[in-house]
């Protein structure tokens, strides 16, 4: 097998407890965990899992308070730079809110464009989005004007821009209906397959899962329990 | 079917727009029949108008829609009582379980109290006993340490634990007639489990559930009408519709189903907006779309269960 | 319904300003006398004073309009400056959490703790007086609403998925910050200016009636205040000690509709 893309080793996430009396409770104690490239790693888990805090300290949104994420085998300093920061990217949950409210979509697309310094026309815009069936006048307008499936399908479209190697899904279908559904899971899987790109789909439907993920790892009260394939 | 059993709800051709700068149909001649005992579940994806449905038989709708046919509760055309039997109806024969675990509970009144409050207020009980009885609905729906729950304010739940207890508060004065509006909505399998089973447990009690979670309809109602783009496409009894679904979007929404192996045909949908056009509202993404389906289809009866498609005249 | 009345109040906030903003640079065009020049004491309200006379012979309507200018000028740059101050703290303390927002916070309240009139009126003791310590001695204890306020929705839109998408794509931080963050404050902005505006009009008013306001300067409550010290309200002379009291509460009123638009919309 491949050499692991990214790795974690002994990951530990505190938060301040809401609760009276502990004072600090662990939402994730010590996951250490392999993404291969071209896999989907399943991070399956009941809400309050803590399977979304593992997720944002594996894409560098969280510090973690304990242990070391490697990517390519050379441990990531908090906050993510360069290359690792291009290459590890995330799709959440709530499409709605996944955008600027402020800004069009061309302004939100334009980003990733600049970001990375390529040229950004109508064309590479339309090119960019045509692929997940929406439309060149969609560009003008806001979230507001947009519905879940064409907002969550625009949010893909905007982190490929970044030719990403690692995509954290954070329940991304979950708000969706069944065959929009269907239809974003379709389109990971050939991108998957003509990019090699490796995904760690968090998510707390088994049923979905299954069908989705090369291997499985179950998450309970902070802590990774089976790895295994289906 | 028994048909001694009494009616319910009638539904009778029931439209529901929203005027403004845009005019939005969400609604468009709907026809429901209920009895008692039923369990009925509305499916359909966001946006499908199912939501609008509920609250418009419930007169729960902001000035701005507009409504249009009849709803019966029993004998009584609920859109012709005024704001006071409404009110009394809504309370104690019917009850509602709001969308959403953030604005169904008031924040300033202990949990227990709230899931009490019909009991004290339409069945006359005191305080004491209907707290107990609070703390034994809250048991049924597995929240966990119900003693010490009742006695939290809202804010201490998380969202699953607000949406479980709403449905308690929903059932506890034993409304005869229960409607809950996407009451899985943001839970975790295991927990939607849980609340199939609590719903499960009411006897004696007809619900009317909206809900876009294929698997929790089928495993809690015994009746299901599936709603797209503001009309209701299709409705059988529940092992029938799941086993042999009709309707060409029946078809495709149950094979993208994970457990069904995530299938679907090529094209995304087109937005409900771009479906204001006559006839079929399926059409576009339909494959077996004919010259036919440029009108509105009726309802077409096949063997009990109905449909709204040109391929079953 | 609802939309018909906050933008009602919006629009009767905008015309007052409106009003007040021009009367105030144009002061110099309509004021019929120089508001400093000397002449008959205590003339009631004539053809000649159209809000009769002070003490010194200074023609009252005149004054009015010069103090529109001190009074706007004071409050709405005060105003600037604790929003600016408020949003830079909130900005801080809600994007990066952890120790800088602990101590933004500790100081936050310690300054609401702090009793905000002695605080000021020792201030203005112990500043030479002048316009600029006024805006600074009013200011010192106001920005704190605005800090705290702009801090928990800093921190609620940086939960926000689209935040932390920015992020992952590598958005730099001031990036984020200003074309991502601020913009979404714009409502919560538009009705804290307004409120801070109206507040610190009241504020020098009430200080230039006590006589700690801009000498030399004459603002409305510099006008009141001479009003009131000088009987006034014992001589029933209704000319001068009306005017500056109405125009406060007005112009106030004014920027409070802006804000209570503001307000609605956030809802």
């Amino acid at each position: 097998m491949n050499d692991a893309i990214l790795e974690a080793v002994g990951l530990t996430k505190r938060f301040r407890s809401r609760e009276e009396g502990k004072k600090r409770f662990t939402a994730v104690d010590g996951a250490s965990l392999r993404l291969y490239p071209g896999e989907t790693l399943g991070l399956l888990g009941e809400s309050g899992s803590g399977k979304s805090t593992l997720g944002q300290m594996l894409v560098g949104l969280l510090r973690p308070d304990e242990g070391q994420i490697l990517y390519r085998g050379a441990p990531l300093a908090y906050p993510y730079k360069g290359e690792a920061r291009r290459r590890i990217q995330i799709l959440f949950q709530h499409p709605e809110v996944s955008f600027n409210p402020q800004l069009t979509l061309r302004q939100s697309l334009t980003e990733p464009f600049r970001l990375r310094g390529l040229a950004c026309d109508d064309g590479a815009l339309a090119a960019c989005i045509g692929r997940f069936g929406l439309y060149p006048e969609h560009l003008n307008r806001r979230p507001g004007a947009l519905s879940g499936g064409e907002l969550q399908r625009a949010a893909l479209a905007r982190v490929l821009v970044m030719e990403p190697e690692i995509i954290l899904l954070d329940e991304p279908t979950s708000m969706l209906d069944v065959i929009t559904q269907a239809q974003i899971v379709d389109f990971l899987r050939r991108y998957q397959e003509e990019n090699g790109t490796a995904y760690l789909f968090i998510t707390h439907s088994t049923s979905l899962a299954e069908q989705f993920c090369h291997r499985i790892v179950r998450i309970a009260e902070g802590r990774l329990q089976v790895e295994g394939s289906v | 079917m028994d048909e001694k059993r009494e009616t319910l709800l009638r539904v009778e051709d029931l439209s529901v727009c929203f005027e403004g700068k845009n005019y939005v149909q969400a609604v468009e001649h709907i026809d429901l029949e209920v009895r008692a005992g039923d369990r009925l579940c509305i499916i359909g994806e966001t946006g499908s108008g199912k939501s609008i449905l509920l609250l418009a038989i419930l007169r729960l709708l902001g000035p701005t829609a507009i409504v249009t046919g009849r709803a019966f509760y029993r004998d009584r055309a609920l859109f012709e009582l005024t704001e006071k039997q409404m009110d009394a109806i809504r309370g104690d024969r019917v009850s509602y379980v709001p969308q959403g675990s953030g604005n169904g509970m008031n924040p300033l009144l202990k949990v227990g109290l709230q899931v009490a409050e019909p009991l004290i207020a339409h069945r006359g009980m005191k305080r004491r006993p209907a707290m107990d009885r609070a703390v034994e609905l809250l048991r049924r729906f597995h929240l966990g340490r119900e003693e010490a729950l009742a006695r939290q304010y809202p804010f201490t739940f998380s969202g699953g634990m607000r949406q479980r207890a709403l449905i308690a508060m929903g059932i506890s004065a034993g409304a005869e007639l229960l409607f809950a509006d996407e009451p899985t909505k943001g839970l975790d399998e295991t927990r939607v489990k849980l609340t199939a089973e609590a719903f499960n447990e009411l006897e004696g009690q007809t619900l009317v559930c909206v809900t876009h979670d294929l698997s929790f309809a089928r495993s809690v109602s015994s009746r299901v009408a599936v709603m797209y783009a503001a009309n209701q496409i299709e409705a059988a009894e529940t092992e029938e519709l799941f086993r042999h679904p009709l309707h060409p979007y029946t078809k495709d929404m149950l094979a993208a189903m994970p457990e069904n192996g995530l299938r679907f045909r090529p094209g995304y949908a087109p937005a409900h907006s771009e479906e204001k056009t006559e006839g079929c509202k399926y059409r576009l993404r339909c494959e077996s779309c004919r010259e036919k389906c440029k009108e509105t289809p009726p309802m077409f009866d096949v063997g009990g269960h109905q449909v709204r498609c040109w391929c079953y005249e | 319904m609802r939309k018909l009345v906050k933008n009602k109040a919006m629009l009767a906030g905008c015309v007052i300003i409106l009003f007040f903003v021009l009367v105030a640079a144009t002061a110099d065009l309509f004021a019929p006398y120089d508001p400093a020049a000397l002449g008959t004491a205590y003339q009631p309200p004539s053809a000649e004073h159209i809000l009769g006379t002070n003490d010194l012979g200074q023609d009252i309507f005149s004054e009015m309009l010069y103090g529109a200018r001190v009074s706007l000028f004071l409050g709405v740059f005060s105003a600037l400056i604790v929003t600016l101050v408020g949003s830079v703290l909130a900005l801080i303390a809600g994007y990066y959490g952890g120790v800088a927002d602990r101590i933004i916070c500790a100081v936050t309240d310690i300054a609401m703790a702090v009793p905000s009139l002695p605080l000021t009126l020792l201030l203005i003791a112990y500043l030479k007086s002048g316009v600029f310590s006024l805006v600074l001695a009013i200011s010192i204890t106001a920005w704190t609403g605005t800090a705290r306020i702009l801090r928990s929705r800093v921190r609620q839109i940086c939960q926000l998925p689209y935040i932390k998408i920015e992020k992952t794509l590598g958005v730099s931080t001031p990036v984020i910050l200003f074309k991502h963050v601020l913009p979404n404050l714009k409502d919560i902005l538009l009705t804290r200016m307004a409120l801070s505006v109206s507040g610190a009009m009241m504020t020098e008013s009430g200080l230039s009636f006590l006589g700690l306001g801009t000498y030399g300067q004459k603002s409305w409550g510099n006008i009141l205040h001479f009003a009131f010290f000088r009987n006034s309200i014992l001589r029933g002379q209704v000319w001068w000690y009306l005017p500056p009291i109405i125009c406060i509460c007005v112009a106030v009123m004014g920027f409070m509709l802006v804000g209570y638009y503001g307000q609605q919309k956030k809802d």
